[in-house]
């Protein structure tokens, strides 16, 4: 269980990355960038996880409720996917205008960086 | 690089972070163990000390409330980022197109989409403002319910057309929402140490734990936070429909 | 174990205050956005940046006799384990928030004549900014650092971004913004690693816990991790290539922001993380070899930045490879691990971010002036353009390293603190400071002539020409940046001040008394020594060779087909392809857990 736990992480972030390397597509590497940033949520998550553990509401609870998972870890969690949605809203902002700019959303053909020598 | 390169330099580089997040994922206590003395100490604080009977609220609003500040300001720098990126630059003009063919009867949105939108928007106010006020009860609070809230603009836009959603939203009163949010949460720091204590202390009354007013100045924050997520998010949906709706290029000069 | 939720001490309620008066200034800025006079946003602004300069050296003051620490909502440690997250104040903490608030006030100040119809949220932005650089040079909560880390990228790059109208600003936008962000979920998976470890998100307690245990790989990896991560932010081989991209696009306001402040905020992140989590558990020989690989890429990081700095003829991405030569020769000071030469490289880093601002700022106007005129060459174009001319001679002669200048007084610590690295120290600086004084020289004279490839495109927002004695708010940033540059090098014993600040935010144990509340006298300061005729003479020498070479660049017909075929291949690796832009900063993670593995274990 430890193993797949973490190796599901390991899986996001490297398959986010290449997705990313690859990508053709400006709208499909903000997605990208989402799937390598839930593998960090997801750990995360899996770091809080307490075995059985209930979560961490101390409200209508049984009388032998056993372990509360890790409520810090949650916390962590929703402030990363916060930020992440801001980051996603900000790429896809420039992207709108890429693609109004030049008519694409390769990255690839976004060169224009280097300015033209003579 | 070419194509082929990238990916093969990429793969070797990939395998080897993948090794290393590997190794340092093997030193994690294993899946389930016990939760730490700060997770502990944090849970064990957050009814008696914070009257807040959720401690993932209790942390993200009170113990580390100052991490929460900044996440605002990230939402708030976002919403502003895009204002800016999505003006209508030098070469655009911003208004609303003219009708080309005003004779020409554009079909309704379907009544099926109408009938579901007018039950689902106030059926996402209230569930977003109950999602607010119960933050320090039950799982929740501004970030949640502010997005639920939000949401329900966009169904009134799903339902009806984009002019009447706009009526629901105005600039200027967004904008302020926005601003007067993430300042809020400023203010309730600043109280504290008014109040001779540190930034972001509790100064109200506590208030019982499980009750609507309780966790002290938890609830006052997820209000807060919910002005600035709900203003922020419709804002951030009108800037994009604005791009493909008002903003276009300036042919031949502005009109006037 | 009820804690008790203490007051805070009278007078250190001044670190909250220097975070939330930019961030307040910054929500009324955009809430009211349009409804405020331009005039009175402009001063709103101006007076925040300022308020929070001003309270930022307050705090610097205090913390030179004492750290500052700081709970937020009082929260202070319970039985050993912290609940909440603190402000822990040290004066090399103190000063990097001087440094943001007084660039941010420049960058604030000369924006009033350079954006139009922006209404509030430009300045907002420049206020959040300033108030993350603030957070992350104070908070003493690993998770915290990685928030401000987010939201100075996020800024950042929403500034770069600026002129939505061209493509290299976007580009040089999303770069920024995608490496940024996978450097910051990097950093994430850091700190997650070593919260599942030491159970705890504060710096003290993190670094207690390790402290005299062998790390093991988690530790290991982690440090890898957070380490790469910082040096996406502050640009060093190979995880720079985003930098020019942004610097040389972004608004000149913009640029002085992420090139003053944000490559030192990543090396500080470094440094800091090293300092409070990790010194303690490394030790003997794994410290000397941890010394290798992060001097061999600062070595590395320092020629490259200058190579690339000689062969670019696009004055602001010239600009960015100077950055980036800089941070090499910071990073190989860093790598040292000696505190007092950690004092030297505050030093170099404070004056050059000054100056690196100004000569931001006086490219600017330049660029502004002939955007507005059309003019090709600036020769007898007005005093505004003299003036900027002059700032940018005077800046290269700053950033060679000469009196009376502060980055002087810094490297002359470096220097004569790096022990047995000190020859070699001493030669990457120089090839650095004369690589990099050449090429400034030789664009700044190309652009005079009227030879440069740096044409200004009509998209961007039409300005007034800036030739005349009128635009004060324009001019008196670049002009003050580096009066504060040379002020800073008159202050009498500052390698001494440097040195003993350096040795406060190196003292590990003192951090961890200090956070947990135990009284503790400053540590002593070491002796500097250094000084002398003899780093006169280099000095002198490196900026006379500066000249020489910038000459030998000018007449470029002869040598340019040299220069371009030599460095060719490392102009391709700079096309600006995300793509390769990413499978570089992988490849540098990988290997920095590599290395970090030898080094560590």
């Amino acid at each position: 269980m430890t193993v797949l736990a973490f190796a599901v992480v390991v899986w996001l972030f490297v398959v986010g990355l290449y997705g990313m390397v690859t990508s053709r597509n400006l709208i499909h590497l903000v997605v990208c960038l989402s799937v390598a940033q839930s593998a960090t949520d997801l750990l995360l998550l899996e770091i809080g996880y307490v075995g059985h553990g209930h979560a961490p509401v101390f409200v209508d609870l049984p009388k032998h409720p056993g372990p509360t998972v890790d409520s810090i870890m949650q916390a962590l969690s929703l402030t990363d996917v916060v930020l992440g949605a801001a980051v996603s809203a900000l790429l896809l902002a420039l992207s709108v205008q890429v693609h109004k700019r030049t008519g694409t959303l390769d990255p690839d053909e976004l060169r224009t960086v280097e300015p033209n020598r003579s | 690089m070419t194509d082929r390169t990238r990916l093969r330099v990429f793969l070797v580089a990939a395998a080897g972070l993948a090794v290393a997040l590997g190794v340092g994922l093997a030193g994690l206590p294993r899946f389930g163990s016990p939760a730490s003395t700060y997770a502990d100490v944090i849970n064990a604080l957050a009814v008696p000390l914070r009257r807040s009977t959720d401690a993932v609220s209790a942390v993200t609003l009170d113990f580390r409330g100052i991490d929460t500040l900044f996440e605002e300001f990230i939402l708030f720098a976002a919403v502003a980022g895009v204002s800016i990126l999505l003006r209508p630059l030098s070469d655009e003009i911003g208004e609303m197109p003219e009708d080309q063919a005003p004779d020409r009867r554009v079909p309704p949105p379907s009544p099926a989409v109408g009938l579901l939108g007018t039950i689902l928007a106030p059926l996402l106010v209230v569930a977003g403002l109950e999602t607010v006020t119960h933050g320090q009860v039950s799982p929740g609070g501004g970030f949640q319910g502010g997005v639920v809230l939000a949401s329900a603009l966009f169904v009134v836009y799903l339902a009806t057309s984009y002019s009447r959603a706009e009526r629901f939203q105005p600039g200027g009163l967004l904008e302020a929402s926005d601003g007067a949010g993430a300042g809020g949460y400023v203010i309730v720091g600043v109280v504290g140490l008014l109040a001779g204590a540190a930034f972001l202390s509790n100064t109200v009354s506590l208030g019982q734990p499980g009750n609507l007013i309780s966790g002290g100045t938890i609830p006052i924050l997820n209000a807060v936070v919910a002005v600035e997520v709900a203003g922020g998010f419709v804002l951030l949906a009108k800037e994009f429909l604005d791009q493909t709706a008002v903003i276009r290029q300036d042919r031949g000069g502005r009109r006037s | 174990m009820i804690p008790a939720v203490a007051h805070p001490a009278p007078g250190t309620v001044l670190a909250p205050l220097a975070v939330a008066v930019p961030l307040a200034a910054a929500a009324v800025l955009a809430g009211a956005n349009q409804r405020i006079p331009a005039l009175w946003r402009d001063l709103l602004g101006s007076a925040a940046a300022a308020t929070a300069t001003v309270l930022a050296g307050v705090v610097l003051s205090q913390a030179a006799h004492r750290r500052v620490v700081y709970w937020f909502g009082g929260w202070r440690p319970v039985h050993g384990t912290v609940i909440g997250v603190d402000y822990a104040v040290d004066p090399m903490g103190g000063a990097l928030a001087v440094l943001a608030g007084v660039l941010a006030l420049a960058a604030l100040v000369y924006s009033r004549r350079f954006f139009g119809e922006t209404g509030g949220r430009y300045p907002a932005l420049v206020l959040v900014f300033t108030a993350a650089s603030i957070d992350f040079a104070w908070t003493g909560d690993l998770f915290n650092m990685f928030v401000a880390f987010e939201l100075v990228a996020v800024t950042g790059f929403i500034l770069t971004g600026f002129y939505a109208e061209e493509e290299a600003p976007l580009q040089g936008a999303i770069n920024f913004a995608v490496l940024n962000t996978v450097g910051g979920l990097v950093v994430l998976t850091g700190v997650a690693l070593l919260y599942g470890h030491t159970g705890t998100l504060n710096l003290a307690q993190m670094g207690q816990t390790l402290a005299g245990h062998r790390p093991g790989g988690l530790v290991v990896v982690a440090f890898a991790l957070l380490a790469s991560g910082f040096l996406v932010k502050a640009g060093s081989v190979p995880w720079h290539f985003w930098l020019p991209d942004a610097y040389g696009t972004a608004p000149a306001p913009a640029s002085i922001l992420i090139a003053g402040v944000t490559s030192e905020l990543g090396l500080f992140g470094l440094a800091r993380t090293w300092e409070t989590v990790f010194s303690g558990a490394v030790a003997g020989s794994a410290e000397q070899r941890i010394r290798l690989v992060l001097g061999a890429l600062g070595v590395l990081t320092a020629l490259v930045g200058t190579a690339m700095a000689l062969a670019e003829d696009h004055p602001r991405r010239l600009l960015a490879f100077v950055v980036i030569a800089h941070l090499g020769v910071y990073l190989l000071g860093f790598s040292l691990l000696r505190t007092a030469a950690l004092g030297g490289v505050a030093l170099l880093a404070a004056g050059d971010g000054f100056v690196k601002g100004a000569l931001f700022l006086a490219v600017g106007i330049i660029r502004r002036h002939r955007r507005a005129t059309g003019a090709r060459a600036l020769r007898g174009e007005g005093p505004a353009i003299t003036i900027a001319a002059g700032v940018i001679v005077l800046g290269v002669l700053c950033l060679s390293d000469l009196p009376p200048f502060s980055s002087s007084v810094g490297k002359d610590l470096l220097v004569a603190t790096a022990g047995s690295a000190g020859p070699l120290v001493e030669a990457v600086i120089a090839v650095t400071v004369v690589g990099s004084g050449a090429a400034i020289l030789a664009s700044a004279v190309q652009v005079w002539q009227g030879h440069a490839v740096d044409n200004p495109s009509p998209s961007e927002d039409a300005a007034e020409t800036a030739a005349g004695w009128g635009n004060v708010t324009l001019l008196a940033p670049p002009v003050v940046l580096l009066a504060a540059a040379l002020g800073l090098g008159l202050v009498p014993h500052l390698a001494d001040h440097a040195a003993s600040a350096a040795a406060s935010f190196a003292d590990r144990p003192g951090y961890h008394a200090a956070v947990y509340g135990a009284a503790r006298r400053a540590v002593a300061r070491p002796g500097t020594g250094g000084g002398g005729v003899e780093p006169l003479v280099i000095d002198g020498a490196e900026a006379a060779a500066s000249v020489l070479a910038a000459a030998a660049l000018v007449s470029r017909r002869r040598i340019a087909p040299v220069l371009g075929r030599g460095t060719g291949w490392l102009r391709d690796l700079h096309r600006g392809h995300l793509g390769d832009q990413l499978t570089w900063a992988v490849l540098g993670m990988a290997a920095m857990a590599a290395a970090s593995g030898l080094a560590l274990r």
